[in-house]
C-alpha cells in the first residue's frame, strides 16, 4: 500500500495514537502520541526451541490539547483514514478538522471514557482489529510527553523523541524535522527485537541500547519496559555518551510513569478470560 | 556449498515461527514481542523482525528457513528477507473470515520474487474450519491465473512442514 504525503498539525490526536502515518510530515517541533519427502532427510534432531524472552526493563506517551478536549467531552471519537479527503474528528458539539493527507486504508477510531484512552486501528486486508490493547490515563500521557520534551531540552543535538509500543505502534513523539513516525516506530521496534536477538546469541544479557552511528547523526533505541521502547534521535553535535545517558534517564522515568507491569498483566489476565469463555 | 534460502509467509498467527521451530535443526532465532494490538487475543507474542532456522539435507544441502513478520506494516522486513530468497512458502490460517483474500495479498505483495523463483502453499487450522477446502484454493489461484501447489499442514507437524519444502524444490527442479 502506499502511503501519500500529508501535513499533521502539532499535537494530533490520530498521529498521537499511531495510525498509518508513514509519509506524515510532522511540522517543525511537531509531536504526537499516539512426509514422502523426495529426499528430504534432516541431518540433525533439532533441541529444544524455546527461547527465552524474559527480557525485563524499564516505560510511556502524549497529549496536548485535542486530547483535552476529548475526554472532557467523554466522547467517542472515529477517524476515517484512506482517502485523501481531510480528516474530520467528530464528536459531541466538536469537530476538529486537519489536512493529513493519507492513504493508508481503513478505519481508525479512538475512544476515551473517564480517564482511559482507547485506540482501534485497522489494517486493510488484516482481520484481527489492530488496536492497542494497553491504555493509558490522561496524566501518565501528559507526564511523557513533558518527559520527552524534557530530554529534547536537555540533549543538545536531538532533533527527535519517540515512544512507541515494541510491536511497532508509536504512541508519543516529538520530532523537529520531518520524519515518519510511523516507519521509525515499526522499524525500531525490528531493530531493537534483532538487536536484543544478536545480544542473546553472543551470549550477552539484557541489551541497553541498540545505537545506529550515521555521517549526520545518531539513533538510539532502547527498551522502557516489556512492551513499551523509546527511539531518540540525535544529530552528529551530540555527545554520544550524554545520548545514551539521557536515554536512558528518560526511559527510567517513562517505566515509572506508565505502570506497563500491571497493564500487561491485565492484557495477559484478560486474555486468558476470553479463553475460558 | 551454498545455502539455500526459503521465505515463509503469511498472516499473523498462521503458523510461520512453528513451521520453523518444528523443521529448524537447531532453536531457531526469534524476534517475537509482546502483542499490544489486537491480535494479542490470538496470541501472546508477534514476530517483528524475522525468525531464523536452519536444516541440512541428507547431500549435506543446507536450506535457510527465514521467516516474516505476518503484519502489513512491516513489509520492509518483507522486502528485506526475500532477498537472495530460493522460494516462497505462504502459510494461509483457514480459521480466518476470508483466507483466499489472504491468500491474495501476499501473493501480491511477494509477486515480484514470485515471478522469479517459485512458491507453495500451506493451509494451516483445517482440521477446525474446512472451508474454504483445498479445491476452492486451487480454483482461487486459477483465477488469479497462478499455479501452486497447495496443502493442508500443521505447522506443528515435521513431516507436513518438510512436505512444503519437497514440493517447492520440486517446483524449482522443474522450473
Amino acid at each position: 500500500m502506499k502511503l501519500k504525503k500529508g501535513k499533521f498539525t502539532k499535537g494530533k490526536l490520530a498521529s498521537l495514537f499511531g495510525f498509518k502515518s508513514q509519509e506524515e510530515s510532522i511540522a517543525s517541533e511537531g509531536s504526537s502520541a499516539p512426509n514422502g519427502l523426495m529426499g528430504i532427510e534432516l541431518a540433525e534432531e533439532r533441541e529444544s526451541v524455546e527461547s527465552d524472552y524474559s527480557l525485563r526493563q524499564p516505560a510511556a506517551v502524549r497529549v496536548d490539547q485535542e486530547i483535552d478536549l476529548i475526554e472532557n467531552n467523554k466522547i467517542s471519537k472515529k477517524e476515517r483514514f484512506g482517502s485523501e479527503k481531510d480528516d474530520i474528528l467528530e464528536s459531541e458539539g466538536l469537530t476538529l478538522l486537519n489536512a493529513p493527507e493519507r492513504g493508508a486504508p481503513g478505519l481508525g477510531v479512538v475512544d476515551s471514557i473517564d480517564n482511559q484512552i482507547e485506540v482501534d486501528i485497522h489494517e486493510a486486508g488484516m482481520e484481527y482489529d489492530d488496536h492497542l490493547v494497553v491504555d493509558f490515563t490522561k496524566e501518565q500521557l501528559a507526564q511523557c510527553e513533558k518527559k520527552l520534551a524534557e530530554f529534547m531540552r536537555l540533549c543538545t543535538g536531538a532533533y527527535g523523541a519517540l515512544l512507541s509500543t515494541v510491536d511497532g505502534h508509536e504512541l508519543v513523539y516529538l520530532f523537529e524535522r520531518d520524519l515518519p513516525a510511523h516507519k521509525i516506530a515499526t522499524m525500531n521496534s525490528s531493530l531493537l527485537a534483532l538487536g536484543e536477538t544478536i545480544a542473546r546469541e553472543a551470549l550477552q544479557r539484557l541489551c541497553q541500547f541498540v545505537i545506529l552511528e550515521n555521517s549526520d547523526g545518531r539513533v538510539v533505541s532502547l527498551r522502557v519496559s516489556n512492551i513499551l521502547m523509546l527511539t531518540c534521535i540525535a544529530s552528529e553535535e551530540t555527545n554520544l555518551g550524554m545520548l545514551l545517558r539521557l536515554s536512558r534517564n528518560t526511559a527510567s522515568s517513562l517505566t515509572q510513569i506508565m505502570h506497563t507491569e500491571d497493564i500487561l498483566d491485565r492484557v495477559l489476565r484478560d486474555r486468558l478470560n476470553s479463553k475460558r469463555i | 556449498m551454498k545455502q539455500i534460502k526459503f521465505i515463509f509467509t503469511g498472516p499473523p498467527g498462521a503458523g510461520k515461527t512453528t513451521a520453523i521451530s518444528t523443521i529448524s535443526e537447531f532453536p531457531p532465532v526469534s524476534t517475537d514481542v509482546f502483542s499490544t494490538d489486537g491480535l494479542s487475543s490470538l496470541k501472546e507474542k508477534t514476530t517483528v523482525a524475522m525468525d531464523f532456522g536452519q536444516i541440512t539435507l541428507d547431500n549435506g544441502q543446507k536450506i535457510g528457513l527465514y521467516g516474516t513478520p505476518g503484519q502489513q506494516r512491516f513489509k520492509f522486513m518483507w522486502d528485506i528477507l526475500v532477498r537472495g530468497g530460493l522460494g516462497l512458502i505462504v502459510l494461509v490460517d483457514n480459521r480466518r473470515s476470508d483466507p483466499l483474500k489472504d491468500l491474495e495479498i501476499y501473493l501480491e505483495n511477494f509477486s515480484e520474487f514470485i515471478n522469479e523463483t517459485d512458491a507453495v502453499i500451506g493451509v494451516t487450522c483445517m482440521d477446525l474450519k474446512d472451508t474454504p477446502t483445498l479445491d476452492d484454493y486451487q480454483d482461487f489461484l486459477q483465477k488469479l491465473g497462478r499455479i501452486y501447489p497447495v496443502f493442508a499442514v500443521d505447522a506443528r507437524n515435521k513431516e507436513d512442514v518438510l512436505l512444503l519444502l519437497s514440493a517447492l524444490l520440486a517446483c524449482l527442479e522443474i522450473s
